[in-house]
């Protein structure tokens, strides 16, 4: 039984991997291919930051300003003939940010910048025909780094490549094993892709539980002097498409909680919060709190952006808060009491004109209040 | 000499839930039987972390104030009640190796798939608890209106009121707090003040982890449950590991907040006792699934209609298939009549008066909220949107893995063995039914189309069934597996200690 299902689900992924590359490979010339331009390519160059070549391995050390730049070709070139891309960055610390740029035709040109989503820079596989701006002939392709000043980058590779079976399978793999940090819909739904990804990972499983399940009734008919038909290697075959579809989630799992230990590790409550997503909001608030005279104090918190506002808010417990969501109507006058609290978020539609002391809550009601807080965050008022 | 401290009071926070429901439950438990072990610690532990807030609300309630020495000794209490009644009843028998037994009879294949899954099980569950150790709380709603109260009542050690803004405001917020969904149940935000008081600090993350004890919880009692309804070790295993290997299940464990684990582990925990009750008339089952079924409108205002699809199911159960169509039929005539005569704006509702606030309760469907939408704002009629919503999240997004394929196998074939939807699994079909007949409406003829299409209602509603249709799909897998086809069989295969007592026998024997 296990050697049938074996059998089965190796056939499966062999059928399922020539169908990839026969049905679904990428639009681009592939009885001439285009030579790979890459970091090692004659007409790169680095704009900022300076760069040496150690072990086929660029070491780019970003400038005083924590930036780097490396160009990859000057001139233009037919988006379609380089449909994969190859980033190829060492693992550090600090975790720069990465982007790559480049510009299409037009006058004048335009410059487009991808941001990749996924954060598996060690051998990262883009398929560039998923990116909507890879298109018409394209030139001045580079490689941004930002990061801390003086920094050392090591650069693997970094290239844009014709088309190849086993380049679009590494995209294909580059797209499952990828990582994606937590964010704020990941609470609703987990699509188990970025948007430049090629298939979605459950419908590729799907397939090579189709494929093997087909395979396993060819051999059926095959051998069916010595093989019957069982429901258990039908079920051991479902069972190990899902254990491999796990893998890849497991995986992500993995990275993220190695990212997690990363920012929290070894901090107490009040750390984790000041780097945390919402380090700087925790640190306004920190600043608002002791304004509050007395605990029931009544806190009025404002924002046009229902996050910012939202989490304020939020930070602000175990204060007496009222948040107002945006495009809520500010309460009326007689509702307020002096001595309340409005603490305003930016953005913000409200002002505070400080030579009139008074507090604009709309176009046309003014309350009088004093300044308390007032800096890059927010502000915040005592009406009086 | 504090981390110390504060390991031993997490540990005893953690334990008190384990041990208050695991010990009570097995005082019921039959002491033999496959399962059991993973039955009682599971469903126990649920049942605790349940209990643990309606304690908090009971001392809140007689002006006790919510200290961690005030709710561990009633919780203590009960612990130390529970053993007593255990020491009595020979505790020996109850905690022998049935466990052990069952897998020690597997052939040497099966117990290394079983490790395997087991193994992979654990490294997801570590994977988890680094996530909710490390990781202050993050999700919106859970900053938004399940937090907010745990953080004023753990300040205050008492279950400050909370009101909709404009009361606060007509109140000028004198003895009252206001969020934006300030008629919340208590349930989840009491766990976050229990772990706090235990701490005695305000910890956004540690505070997080009883999500992780409920997803452990609900994986044992999902094992024992469905080797209680005689299905093997192995595929017991699998599919345990199936349901907890689920993405989107997982990510409400690893970004604890949100009350949707508990409340899908609750109903999930109903369906399970529900039918095995149904197939073995054990009381302890029925009481099982009571407890589960009840709590669920206390964790989730939408627990409500999870709760009310146990009564079709009930009725089916208890009478014949011909006179239960009747009052089935009664009650949903009953209901588009009322539907049809009523005012739309009707509410009826029931004002309890504490500490000088009001407490409403509001008991017309109307006043339901589910994700944040009122239902009286609903207006019924077709969103197609929706249905393309419901297919990519539950067929193309990575949410429940394979989950909905195997739902599509296992279904037809379901219907196609003799029995198994319309007779073996009745109750749990018209539960089920019923409950994705609602799920469908929501998004389908209502305004939650867009929670559909967006991706937002559409997998948080989908976390409080996708355990209960995994326990359906795992049962007619393993009666298909065991007939080796859709042949007809003479019914399910329970092991010998739950066989089923004839109807109006006494509940199984206890073995002391």
């Amino acid at each position: 039984m296990l050697r049938i299902t074996g059998l089965s689900l190796l056939l499966g992924a062999l059928a399922l991997i020539a169908g990839l590359t026969l049905f679904f490979s990428p639009p681009g010339d592939t009885e001439s291919p285009a030579p790979v331009i890459n970091v090692n390519s004659a007409d790169t160059r680095i704009f900022w930051g300076t760069a040496t070549t150690v072990d086929d391995e660029l070491q780019l050390q970003l400038n005083a300003a924590g930036n780097g730049v490396i160009r990859l070709a000057t001139k233009r070139i037919d988006a379609r003939a380089y449909p994969f891309l190859h980033l190829a960055i060492e693992e550090s610390a600090h975790k720069p940010q990465v982007s790559i740029s480049w510009i299409t035709s037009g006058k004048p040109a335009d410059v487009h910048t991808y941001v990749p989503h996924s954060k598996s820079w060690s051998s990262l596989w883009l398929a560039t025909n998923e990116i909507p701006e890879w298109t018409g002939n394209i030139g001045f392709v580079r490689l941004n780094v930002v990061g801390q000043a003086g920094e050392t980058v090591r650069i693997r590779d970094f290239g844009i490549y014709p088309a190849s079976p086993a380049r679009q399978l590494k995209a294909i793999f580059s797209d499952l094993a990828g990582y994606v940090p937590w964010n704020r819909a990941a609470m609703n739904s987990h699509t188990g892709v970025t948007p430049v990804a090629s298939f979605y990972p459950s419908m590729l499983t799907v397939a090579l539980l189709a494929l093997s399940l087909l395979v396993y009734s060819v051999l059926l008919l095959v051998f069916r002097s010595r093989v019957t038909f069982s429901w258990h290697v039908v079920a051991l075959i479902f069972l190990a498409c899902w254990i491999i579809l796990d893998l890849f989630w497991q995986n992500r799992l993995l990275r993220q909680v190695a990212d997690t230990y990363h920012t929290f590790s070894g901090k107490n409550v009040e750390e984790k919060l000041t780097v945390g997503p919402d380090a700087e909001l925790y640190k306004f608030v920190a600043q608002v709190k002791p304004l509050a005279q007395r605990p029931e104090t009544r806190i009025f918190v404002s924002s046009s952006d229902r996050y910012r506002g939202q989490r304020s808010a939020y930070y602000l417990y175990p204060l007496n808060i009222y948040w107002l969501v945006p495009d809520s109507e500010f309460p009326p006058d007689d509702l307020l009491h002096s001595g309340d609290l409005i603490v305003l978020i930016n953005p913000t539609p409200m002002r505070f004109n400080e030579e009139r002391q008074t507090l604009a809550t709309s176009p046309v009601n003014r309350l009088d209040a004093e300044l308390l807080l007032n800096d890059r965050i927010g502000t915040v008022v005592r009406l009086k | 000499m504090e981390a110390v401290h504060i390991i031993i009071t997490l540990a005893t926070a953690l334990a008190l839930p384990v041990l208050l429901g695991g010990l009570w439950l097995s005082i019921f438990v039959p002491a033999q039987g496959a399962g059991r072990t993973a039955l009682v610690w599971g469903c126990g532990t649920l049942i605790g972390l349940l209990l643990i807030p309606q304690l908090m609300l009971a001392l809140d309630a007689l002006d006790i104030p919510l200290t961690f020495r005030s709710i561990a000794s009633l919780a203590g209490a009960l612990v130390a009640l529970a053993l007593v009644v255990l020491l009595f009843t020979g505790a020996r028998a109850r905690f022998s190796g049935a466990l052990a037994k069952s897998y020690a009879d597997l052939p040497a294949s099966h117990k290394a798939l079983f490790i395997f899954l087991l193994s992979l099980i654990i490294l997801r569950m570590s994977s988890l608890g680094l996530e909710v150790f490390l990781r202050p709380l993050y999700p919106w709603d859970a900053t938004m209106h399940w937090a907010t109260k745990a953080r004023v009542w753990y300040e205050y050690n008492s279950i400050a009121p909370f009101v909709d803004n404009a009361q606060w405001l007509e109140l000028g917020g004198k003895g009252v707090f206001t969020d934006v969904h300030a008629n919340y149940p208590a349930t989840v935000p009491l766990l976050q003040v229990w772990m706090s008081l235990a701490m005695a600090q305000w910890n956004p993350s540690l505070m997080n982890l009883p999500w992780l004890l409920c997803f452990m919880a609900l994986g044992a009692a999902f094992y024992g449950q469905l080797r209680v309804s005689g299905v093997g070790p192995v595929i017991s295993m699998a599919f345990t590991y199936f349901l907890l290997s689920m993405p989107l299940l997982n990510i409400h464990v690893a970004l604890a907040g949100y009350a949707d684990l508990f409340l899908g582990a609750a109903y999930c925990g109903a369906l399970m006792a529900f039918h095995n009750w149904a197939s073995t008339r054990q009381r302890w089952q029925a009481v099982l699934a009571l407890v589960f079924a009840l709590s669920c409108p206390l964790i989730k205002n939408e627990g409500v209609i999870w709760s009310l699809t146990f009564i079709p199911a009930l009725i089916f159960t208890l009478f014949s298939r011909g006179d239960a169509a009747k009052p089935y039929v009664l009650f949903a005539l009953l209901l588009v009549l009322l539907w049809l005569l009523l005012p739309p704006d009707l509410q009826i509702t029931v004002q309890i008066a504490a500490h000088g606030t009001t407490t409403q309760w509001l008991l017309a469907p109307p006043a339901l909220e589910i994700a944040g939408h009122a239902l009286n704002d609903m207006i019924f009629e077709f969103h197609a949107e929706g249905l393309v919503g419901i297919v990519q999240s539950i067929w193309l997004h990575d949410n429940w893995h394979l989950m909905g394929y195997l739902l599509l196998a296992v279904l037809p074939l379901g219907i196609l063995m003799p029995g198994a939807l319309v007779r073996t699994y009745l109750e749990l079909t018209i539960a089920l039914g019923t409950a994705v007949g609602a799920f469908l409406f929501l998004f389908l003829f209502t305004g939650f189309g867009v929670a559909a299409s967006e991706f937002t209602g559409v997998g948080r509603i989908g976390i409080q069934l996708a355990p209960g249709l995994l326990y359906l799909a795992a049962l007619l897998c393993s009666e298909l597996l065991t007939r080796g086809g859709v042949r007809a069989t003479s019914g399910t295969s329970l092991p010998a200690a739950w066989r089923p007592a004839p109807f109006g026998a006494p509940a199984a024997t206890i073995t002391n």
